[in-house]
């Protein structure tokens, strides 16, 4: 599970294709990042051992596996538990939010979010080294 | 973002749009029709639409689609968290809120001026502001405060819900092998879901490829632990039944889905799986056969002489089944298309990150991005082209100073096009770089031992050393195009998709790689010759001539059966011989050859007759026929006859391995 370049290895996991898509085109505007992309917390499950991580987006409002259950996988596992995770939620979610933060999650970013928003928060986690 | 990729944001949200609307409506339908038995489901279906909805669209700065999305999340939402109770007025509202919804994104789509909706956020507020704020009530369960700590407020309130209809509550503990577990778990879900509710799924952080991975699903139903263990013996699971009271029998939800007639669609496209294409375009396969045993008959009749008059009638009829079916393979066919755009989109992103870890200043062109090519196709070549990109940058385009030095602009230049040629697609990369060394190249490959030191080699000879298995130029294999995965493997990538790899190189001045692929690996069009008793298919697009000649113009070098053609030495292989076919004796003189081709290698098949050429369908083989090189697998002629179809990649290595073993070629 070796990292072929020194880029930062992101994974996006929302089931919206759209936002998928916005969140892995802000991240990827960022010099030396990289995005994988999960459409439901299935997938998510199968890439995160497949590949090295730097670091893990997720939405938290989708069927069967939500991403509270990702981020309760992520942080209770010997291996993934230092993934850095940040949570991508709406409005009125602020409940949610806040047991995926207990949880473990180490930031969340509010939709609608400027790409600048969700790029600096990135960066003030895995930017450095 | 630029110009192109927002377009296909924009196309990719108005698709959703679509999809997420036909959701709100197919609900909002089936909670009027049955108005006493509104499933959970179906208000959280509703809930998570527009949610879906509000996030994306705000994402995208369409703000007063997001914010009425949002009026009717609320409303949604306090709906599903039963602080609201539905009502027919409240049915309307949504309706309304939905319809207005669809007419604000198709205003936004397409510059017009949007409705008005502060009306209906002032009805959609006031319907909010009737109903308490949300907070989750705690009563006690019994559950794993583990799994409770991963529940959504939703989850949290369902769990509730469920204590309060009296259902029993389980917690259910299953591991599964990590590869198939997704379809495993989906299964076992359904079992679930058809006896009650599924709260929440929560997988262990255990996980390893060799220990699978294990899950606690939290189970809300009105059954019994033993009904459980029944309707999971299969699945080998941990029931573990928490504190809840006993069940009252639960009234059975009417079945009665019925999907709203959508006025109109704001998006020019459907999506359909391409497995559903496939099996259609394979009936039509199954047709074209039908039709050409028709054409045959016809043909037959005809030229027997029988009776003519219905004989011609079949023939016209026959043609003009002809018609319409190639009309048909043509339409689906088209329907399976997309342009190379997308692909090349990929790529040149891919160019710009692997030219920056390499420190190489390039930029990127492209033309012929509307050439249209198989969906599966565009699939299949990604690899392979994105590997012929590396190997430009890597290779190809030398670094800054050295480029100065040469006079040549400071800016590399990798250029990608795509184009049709008749039935095939060609698609080149190329660069203005350094150019292949040949000389070096011939250095490179006598040192290995793949050329012979006595021997002259024509320039093309020399290229198609770049495809031998483990060769390369570059001083150090570089990390980018990774170690031991050379153009060879891209050779035989290409071969597979029944297509050629071609290289034009000038030193100093550049490489082109050119792929001629056919358009699709559905139907293909094939050369159908004989040998002895015998009949195979050989794709069109492998070959790149056919000619004829007399016998006594072969000649043996190195025990190898060759035939000088124009200034190339091409060397024969003949099927009789691979096949173990009896060739025919019939005293003829003449040979047929088929040139064909993997990368710069050119091999001549040697045959006794060439039929013409024929559309066909190719079906695997099976276990029967896989030991066998070259057979690529088996089609079905007009006459019901079943004929195996070539490899010619695969006949090329047949040929190379045969080469210490001398071809007896003249009979």
């Amino acid at each position: 599970m070796q990292k072929r370049t020194d880029m930062k290895r992101v994974l996006v996991v929302d089931d919206s294709p759209t936002t998928r898509a916005l969140i892995v085109s802000a991240i990827e505007e960022m010099e030396g990042f990289e995005t994988i992309e999960a459409p439901n917390g299935f997938e998510a499950l199968k890439r995160i051992p497949q590949q090295a991580l730097d670091l893990i987006v997720t939405d938290i409002n989708m069927p069967d596996i939500n991403g509270l259950e990702i981020v309760h996988f992520v942080k209770h596992h010997p291996e993934y538990k230092s993934i850095p995770m940040v949570i991508v939620s709406t409005e009125g979610s602020d409940e949610d939010v806040r047991r995926g933060l207990n949880l473990g999650a180490s930031a969340y970013v509010k939709k609608p979010f400027e790409p600048q928003h969700l790029q600096s928060t990135i960066q003030r986690l895995i930017g450095s080294g | 973002m630029d110009r192109r990729n927002k377009d296909d944001t924009l196309r990719e949200f108005l698709a959703e749009s679509d999809e997420l609307l036909d959701t709100l409506r197919r609900h909002l339908d089936r909670i009027e029709q049955s108005p006493d038995s509104i499933s959970p489901e179906s208000l959280n279906a509703l809930f998570r639409a527009a949610h879906t909805l509000k996030g994306m669209s705000g994402v995208m700065g369409l703000t007063a689609v997001s914010d009425l999305a949002h009026s009717l999340e609320d409303l949604m939402d306090r709906l599903r968290m039963g602080k609201l109770g539905m009502s027919r007025n409240l049915a309307d509202l949504l309706g309304d809120g939905v319809e207005a919804l669809a007419q604000l994104i198709a205003a936004a789509s397409s510059d017009q001026v949007p409705p008005d909706t502060s009306g209906l956020a002032a009805r959609l507020r006031e319907a909010v502001n009737g109903a308490p704020a949300a907070a989750p009530s705690t009563e006690k369960s019994g559950v794993d405060p583990e799994i409770l700590q991963v529940l959504t407020e939703y989850e949290q309130h369902r769990l509730q819900e469920n204590i309060k209809a009296n259902h029993r509550l389980f917690e259910i503990r299953v591991r599964f092998r990590f590869e198939d577990f997704d379809k495993s778990l989906s299964s076992l879900t359904a079992k679930l879901q058809g006896v009650g509710e599924v709260i929440s799924t929560l997988p262990s952080s255990g996980v390893s490829p060799e220990a699978g991975i294990a899950f606690t699903l939290l189970v809300g139903t009105a059954q019994d632990r033993d009904a459980l263990t029944r309707l999971l013996a299969e699945d080998r699971a941990d029931i573990v039944q928490l504190g809840g009271a006993e069940p009252t029998p639960t009234k059975a939800a009417p079945a009665g889905e019925s999907d709203s007639p959508s006025t109109r669609s704001l998006s020019q496209t459907i999506r359909v799986d391409i497995v559903k294409l496939d099996a259609l375009l394979n009936m039509l396969g199954e047709l074209v056969l039908s039709k050409s045993v028709i054409v045959q008959i016809a043909r037959d009749l005809l030229q027997n002489g029988g009776l003519v008059g219905p004989a011609m009638e079949l023939h016209k009829a026959a043609q003009a089944l002809e018609h319409r079916v190639s009309g048909l393979q043509e339409g689906l066919i088209e329907i399976r298309m997309i342009p190379v755009a997308q692909l090349f989109d990929r790529s040149v992103r891919a160019i710009k990150k692997i030219s920056r870890d390499l420190g190489k200043e390039i930029q990127v062109t492209t033309s012929g991005e509307e050439t249209k090519l198989d969906k599966s196709m565009v699939e299949a070549i990604a690899d392979p082209l994105l590997h012929l990109i590396r190997n430009a940058l890597d290779h190809g385009i030398e670094p800054c100073e050295e480029r100065r030095r040469r006079g040549k602009p400071e800016v590399g230049t990798i250029h990608l096009s795509a184009a049709h040629k008749g039935h095939t697609v060609t698609i080149t990369v190329s660069d203005d770089g350094a150019g292949v060394n040949l000389a070096k190249v011939r250095e490179k490959a006598l040192a290995n031992h793949i050329a012979e030191p006595d021997r002259d080699y024509t320039n093309k000879e020399i290229i198609d050393f770049l495809f031998q298995p483990g060769f390369s130029t570059a001083e150090a294999v570089t990390e980018l195009s990774g170690r031991g995965v050379g153009l060879d493997v891209v050779a035989r990538h290409i071969a597979k998709l029944n297509g050629i790899v071609e290289v034009d190189t000038e030193l100093g001045q550049g490489t082109s790689f050119v792929l001629t692929l056919p358009i699709t690996l559905v139907i293909i069009k094939a050369l159908i010759v004989g040998v002895g008793t015998q009949t195979y298919a050989i794709p069109i697009s492998a070959v790149s001539e056919s000619v004829m000649i007399e016998s006594s113009q072969v000649v043996t070098i190195g025990g190898r059966p060759v035939i000088h053609l124009r200034d190339h030495t091409l060397s024969l292989l003949r099927l009789s011989d691979l096949f173990g076919v009896e060739p025919a004796r019939n005293g003829d003189s003449r040979l047929y050859i088929i040139v064909v081709g993997l990368a710069e290698k050119r091999l001549g098949l040697v045959v006794d007759t060439i039929y013409g050429q024929q559309e066909i369908v190719i079906k695997s083989i099976g276990s029967l026929l896989q030991g066998i090189p070259g057979v690529a697998g088996a089609t079905e002629l007009g006459n019901r006859k079943t004929i195996l179809v070539l490899d010619v990649g695969a006949l090329i290595d047949e040929a190379v391995c045969r080469r210490s073993t001398a071809l007896p070629l003249a009979a």
